[in-house]
């Protein structure tokens, strides 16, 4: 069943198919609508709905609250058209995302143990694969189940990695864990704005357990580039046990190619291990010395972690554009 | 800036926009967000962010701390000037505001320039 959406005033128009989000249908009918998260927390892409029907796929998204009902506004990210619909854009112009996210099959094709219950997924989507170092996949994993991924390879045109531990009683970690080669899925991708500014400066690095993924690939890419940051480079890697560090091996042998760069594993329980901070990732952060007018920050891991750090980078004097992050709920 | 060169345009009124509460409008083609601030101040600010052109007004207008921030990426300002907090260095465009009874009115200059600033802030994201 497909149902018409037009665009006001412009007139623009496209399909949309039930089951299909607004975001997906306007751009298969070649109109990108401006977009950033993908999952309903930024906000970008809301729209009022001027006539017709829309079902969230998400009805908790953050980013609509009670003005958004009484103006009859929808993110287009989660909304899915029930009618024919007559929406109209928000007054803004958002700068367009560098590579438009869109929907995709994809073969899982290789699965790897990490750590204790922590793997890493390899998938091929159909049509090959394009996103930025920092940048995540939303992984399609059962009825309105829809689980945020940050990649941790570099991007090769065909494949998509991301790590993911599974928690008991975690539905979407579990639906993923359960996942053999050769099953296929959908996704979409890629989102965020996490990604690697090539600019010469003070870097700190913080990845939190599963958070590895983005800092792998940004530190990769830098590798990758030959990018001197012509300043000293943390690279911070938090986890309870030093048994948890998950490709921990591999981002220390990418942060040993880019000058300037140490990389400073991190964990809760003491360790006999050499070399082993012990703490959180404040503790870590403290215990750094960094100008905060002049170093910049890309923090992932459990929101806990980079919202505590995020305060404390703030309540430093550290300017929000100086530290790059991603929401995921 | 003389009083001369602006055009004063009803953006609400009293009854419309008690102390402590916001309106955001469209006023001669942009949008406006039209505070007003405990105490009887009232301020008029470009009503999206300067960085993304997100609605200010989807944001969070914090009263006590005097700051509005923006939903999408945190951009903070001082509710009393408009003025960036975080980052620093940047500003919305501010509004004169006047009363006429209750009519709370916005002075839009004429010179046929945009008035939503628009920074690429020293450290672009």
């Amino acid at each position: 069943m497909a149902f018409q959406v037009t665009i006001e005033p412009d007139g623009r128009r496209f399909d949309a198919h039930s089951g299909e989000t607004l975001l997906e249908a306007a751009r298969r009918g070649g109109v990108t609508l401006p977009h950033e998260c993908g999952w309903g927390h930024c906000g970008s892409c809301k729209v009022t709905v001027v006539e017709g029907q829309t079902d969230l796929m998400f009805p908790a998204a953050p980013a609509l609250g009670p003005r958004d009902q009484k103006l009859n506004r929808t993110v287009a990210c989660q909304a899915m058209a029930c009618s024919d619909l007559t929406i109209k854009l928000a007054p803004g112009e958002p700068q367009p995302p560098v590579i438009a996210a869109r929907r995709q099959e994809a073969e899982l094709i290789a699965v790897e143990e990490l750590a204790p219950e922590i793997r890493r997924f390899t998938l091929r989507p159909d049509g090959g694969a394009d996103f930025l170092p920092g940048q995540y996949a939303i992984l399609h994993l059962g009825d309105r189940l829809r689980r945020a991924y940050s990649m941790c390879n570099l991007p090769d045109g065909e494949t998509l990695q991301v790590i993911s531990k599974r928690y008991p009683g975690g539905v979407g970690s579990n639906a993923l864990a359960d996942l053999r080669p050769g099953d296929r899925l959908v996704l979409e991708a890629p989102f965020g704005t996490c990604t690697l500014k090539p600019r010469p400066g003070r870097k700190i690095f913080i990845a939190g357990g599963t958070g590895i993924s983005p800092i792998l690939s940004l530190v990769r890419q830098a590798a990758r580039d030959e990018v001197d940051f012509a300043a000293p480079v943390d690279i911070v890697y938090c986890a309870r046990r030093a048994v948890d560090l998950a490709a921990g091996d591999e981002l220390e042998e990418a942060a040993a190619r880019v000058p300037g760069a140490i990389y400073i594993p991190c964990v809760e329980e003491e360790t006999s291990m050499p070399g082993h901070a012990i703490g959180r990732a404040l503790d870590v952060l403290a215990s750094l010395s960094y100008d905060p007018a002049a170093t910049e920050f890309y923090v992932a891991g459990p929101p806990v972690m980079v919202n505590a750090v995020k305060s404390h980078l703030k309540e430093a004097g550290v300017a929000i554009t100086r530290i790059h992050y991603d929401s995921f709920g | 800036m003389s009083n001369d060169q602006l055009k004063w345009v009803k953006a609400t009124t009293l009854d419309d926009l008690w102390e402590g509460d916001f309106i955001d409008a469209e006023i001669e083609g942009e949008q406006v967000i039209v505070i007003h601030m405990p105490g009887g101040r009232i301020r008029a600010y470009q009503g999206m962010c300067p960085h993304q052109e997100i609605l200010l007004a989807d944001g969070k207008i914090d009263f006590d701390a005097s700051t509005i921030t923006c939903s999408a990426h945190e951009w903070e300002f001082s509710m009393e000037t408009g003025k960036g907090i975080n980052p620093s260095g940047c500003r919305l465009y501010h509004y004169e505001v006047r009363l006429d009874g209750d009519d709370v009115l916005i002075g839009v200059p004429t010179d046929g320039r945009l008035r939503r600033l628009r920074h690429e802030a020293e450290e672009q994201v």
